[in-house]
């Protein structure tokens, strides 16, 4: 089965994290519009949650996504909506991701439960500063 | 192959792709550097814990993908 290690990575401009945590290089595609990404990798969020500027990127428009989501925490008070996107990480197959598309520009790009852990299994070594990457 | 060769067909791209050519090479100096620009990083990152609701919506629209694409 292929897996692959990705190093921590150490965020910039350095304001709330400090410590590295676990982005993951990724490209979107969402009908021939392309965006390279970071995913913060959280295995406690239920949901994929896509920041509204980068949906933008990808060519979405909000009035045409008719599925409406609730957030919880900060992202809250924002209007979010369902919103599918190809992803691409390094040479595994290309999956789709079903994500939270909030209307917050201020999101992080998070990868959880749903649907990101349905198709990776992932394997932190956080004392070594790396994790794991297979496909299902 | 050089810098000088690859800058004339850097030149002839398009604005878009001349904007995800910058993005590529910033996404890979970050990798090299193991360190990554969060851009808009204003609010405090909160997990989504609790967004079983949306969980479950995402889950029946993934399904429902699935079994249209089978059909």
């Amino acid at each position: 089965m292929q897996s692959n290690k990705f190093p921590y990575l150490r965020v910039l401009p350095e304001r709330h994290l400090t410590e590295p945590m676990p982005y993951l290089p990724l490209t979107l595609e969402r009908k021939g519009n392309i965006k390279e990404v970071f995913g913060l990798l959280d295995s406690g969020s239920t949901v994929n949650v896509l920041p509204y500027n980068i949906g933008l990127e990808l060519g979405a428009m909000w009035e045409e996504q008719r599925i409406s989501l609730n957030l919880t925490g900060n992202l809250a008070n924002f209007e979010a909506r369902a919103l599918f996107v190809n992803a691409q990480i390094q040479d595994f197959p290309s999956v789709e991701l079903a994500f939270a598309w909030t209307k917050s520009e201020y999101a992080t790009l998070i990868l959880g439960q749903t649907n990101f852990f349905s198709e990776f299994d992932v394997c932190f070594y956080r004392s070594q500063n790396e994790f794991e990457i297979k496909a299902r | 192959m050089t810098v000088t060769e690859l800058l004339p067909t850097l030149k002839a791209l398009n604005h878009k792709e001349k904007i995800r050519a910058i993005q590529f090479l910033a996404n890979e100096v970050a990798k090299e550097e193991n360190v990554v620009f969060v851009e808009n990083q204003e609010h405090e990152f909160i997990s989504q814990t609790n967004s079983f609701e949306a969980s479950r919506v995402l889950q029946k629209l993934l399904d429902e993908r699935k079994a249209d694409a089978i059909k």
